[in-house]
């Protein structure tokens, strides 16, 4: 499990989110939203609080983009972002329902302490990044080509076209599946800037 | 013999443990599972290991129910914001020129809408309907535009899917009003002239003035649900009316659910501050019953009777994210729910069932898939045509 963690973090995709390319966070979004909400979800037992929060945790991400840096690996730092914006939200929530009765105060102390365990935190954090490693499945290969060229190439649609010995349309129908889809392996991503 | 009874009783803590962990154990069973945690480390060891495996093994669940790209597209209008504050002369201009262009859109399919038929207006059964002043009915469709004109000619409120936007335009000194129907299996969404926003659930109808009136209370006519975020304005108290039973709030979110079917009125408030008071008798601030966040208000049109309590603000929000969500609720009322949310009707012979309770939450199935899931849970027997079902 280990090894796979070199494989979501590295230097160079810190590097695109700090130039606030927004290939690089459109990516991160589409990997990690649904799964970020999940969890969310699981600590809160709430839809749409947890959406918020994800959405709020990849804005930071987009405002905060100079401070980046040190970042080492970027899937816990995601995961750790929505462990502390729920244990926040929680905290909050505590403090607004104040004069409740006992039994949403006790519900709020479970989630917390839930929130806290840090065995429960292991377990999420490994199977959150197992999911986006599985979730980067690879794109049909004519698709992936067209998209890494015009992303990471910064070709113009038609010139692809041409590259490629396709129409347009079809040029734009694999970038618009490939986008929809985002299932593009990280490290081939950032082999691609290196 | 011991042992036995031990591991029996074992396996049902966990399957109330796992329901606890679904969110879908009853009150009862909460408190329970919830005192069992609470009563040593090692138990609450136990939950967390239990509650973390769910998570961990569930991820498709959210996969499955989330919409990434209308994320995205939120998430990237964000940043976008972000973005313009820096460019803010450049993107006026792009924007007059926008609203320039989609107002041209708008009266040419105006012009259309108008032309059309009276056969049409007949026909509106089912469909989402606007009433002008003058009795004039519209019918809006999800996925079309149409525009509200004031008496001079000017455009004062537009539809674009399923929102309709009205602006806040000249003075005017009369209130004229706008009724807006919503039919069963249908959501739709105003913003009223001052800014305030209302979602409206199926088989609701609204009333509201095109244009609020300076120095007057904004007092708008509710039958059915809607969620409201009431645009602030301290000197304009915004007043629900729904029956017999008034609304005032200055500025904040909260649901009104009042079907004419139902015997309760039930408001819950989600931000802010409301007050509710029976509207035969003059609004007196000390006699009207205030809400604060998280608590619910219950009217009984028939004894006229106010009652408050905490309340789970998602369970009465849910709808306004296309979710139905029913705790502890009796099977009647709930067959009265997914009539409006599915348009389809309902006719349960089982009279039974009419006041079992029941937990369950729905949103992407079909009223098929929920009347399959009521069936491997209680053993219902059912039969459905088109839209009739019927239980036997």
């Amino acid at each position: 499990m280990n090894n796979k963690v070199n494989n979501i973090s590295s230097d160079s995709f810190i590097l695109l989110l700090e130039k606030g390319e927004s290939i690089a966070y459109e990516t991160l979004f589409r990997l990690y939203y649904d799964k970020l909400v999940h969890i969310s979800i699981g600590y809160l037992g709430c839809y749409d609080d947890a959406e918020e929060i994800v959405q709020n945790l990849f804005l930071k991400l987009w405002e905060d983009k100079k401070k980046l840096k040190p970042i080492s690996n970027i899937n816990s730092y995601l995961y750790t972002m929505v462990k502390y914006a729920c244990l926040d939200f929680i905290k909050h929530e505590k403090i607004k329902m104040n004069f409740v009765n006992s039994s949403l105060e006790k519900k709020l102390s479970i989630q917390h302490q839930f929130i806290k365990d840090e065995a429960a935190s292991l377990l999420l954090e490994n199977e959150l990044e197992n999911k986006i490693l599985e979730g980067i499945d690879l794109l049909p290969e004519k698709c992936r080509k067209v998209f890494l060229k015009s992303r990471f190439e910064g070709l113009k649609h038609h010139e692809i076209a041409k590259l490629l010995d396709v129409s347009k349309r079809t040029v734009d129908n694999h970038i618009s599946n490939a986008l929809k889809h985002m299932r593009l392996h990280l490290k081939e991503f950032l082999t691609l800037f290196l | 013999m011991l042992g036995r009874l031990y591991c029996i009783s074992d396996y049902m803590k966990d399957s109330t443990i796992l329901k606890y962990v679904k969110n879908i154990a009853s009150s009862s069973e909460e408190r329970e599972v919830e005192n069992w945690i609470m009563s040593s480390k090692e138990n609450m060891k136990e939950f967390n290991r239990l509650k973390a495996m769910h998570i961990a093994s569930s991820f498709e669940a959210t996969t499955n129910t989330t919409n990434v790209d209308k994320a995205y597209t939120k998430y990237d209008k964000s940043i976008s914001r972000h973005l313009n504050r820096r460019k803010r002369v450049f993107s006026v201009v792009l924007k007059c020129a926008a609203v320039i262009t989609i107002l041209l859109g708008v009266k040419l399919i105006y012009t259309k809408v108008l032309n059309t038929p009276d056969i049409e207006r007949l026909n509106i059964e089912g469909a989402i309907t606007l009433e002008l002043d003058n009795g004039d009915i519209k019918i809006i469709s999800e996925d079309g535009t149409i525009e509200v004109v004031d008496v001079k000619g000017n455009i004062i409120g537009k539809q674009q899917g399923t929102k309709l936007r009205y602006q806040s335009t000249s003075v005017s000194e009369k209130l004229v009003y706008n009724t807006l129907t919503v039919p069963y299996g249908k959501r739709f969404n105003i913003v009223l002239s001052d800014g305030t926003e209302v979602m409206l659930n199926s088989g609701t109808s609204i009333k509201y003035p095109e244009q609020f009136i300076k120095g007057k209370n904004r007092n708008v006519f509710l039958m059915g649900e809607a969620f409201f975020k009431v645009a602030k304005d301290k000197n304009h108290p915004f007043i629900v009316q729904s029956g017999d039973l008034d609304i005032r709030v200055l500025g904040t979110q909260f649901n009104v659910s009042s079907y004419p079917e139902d015997v309760i009125t039930n408001t819950v408030l989600v931000e802010g501050e409301v007050s509710v008071y029976d509207n035969k008798i003059a609004y007196e601030p000390t006699e009207a019953v205030l809400l604060a966040p998280g608590q619910m208000v219950s009217w009984d049109k028939e004894s006229r009777g106010i009652e408050v309590e905490e309340a789970d603000i998602s369970l009465y929000t849910a709808w306004t994210k296309g979710k139905i969500i029913f705790r502890h609720m009796p099977f009647k009322n709930i067959l009265k729910k997914l009539e409006r949310h599915y348009n389809v009707t309902i006719t349960n012979t089982n009279t039974s069932l009419a006041n079992e309770l029941f937990t369950a939450s729905f949103d992407i199935e079909t009223i098929e898939e929920v009347f399959m899931s009521f069936d491997k849970n209680h053993n219902i027997d059912y039969t459905i045509n088109d839209n009739q079902i019927i239980i036997n």
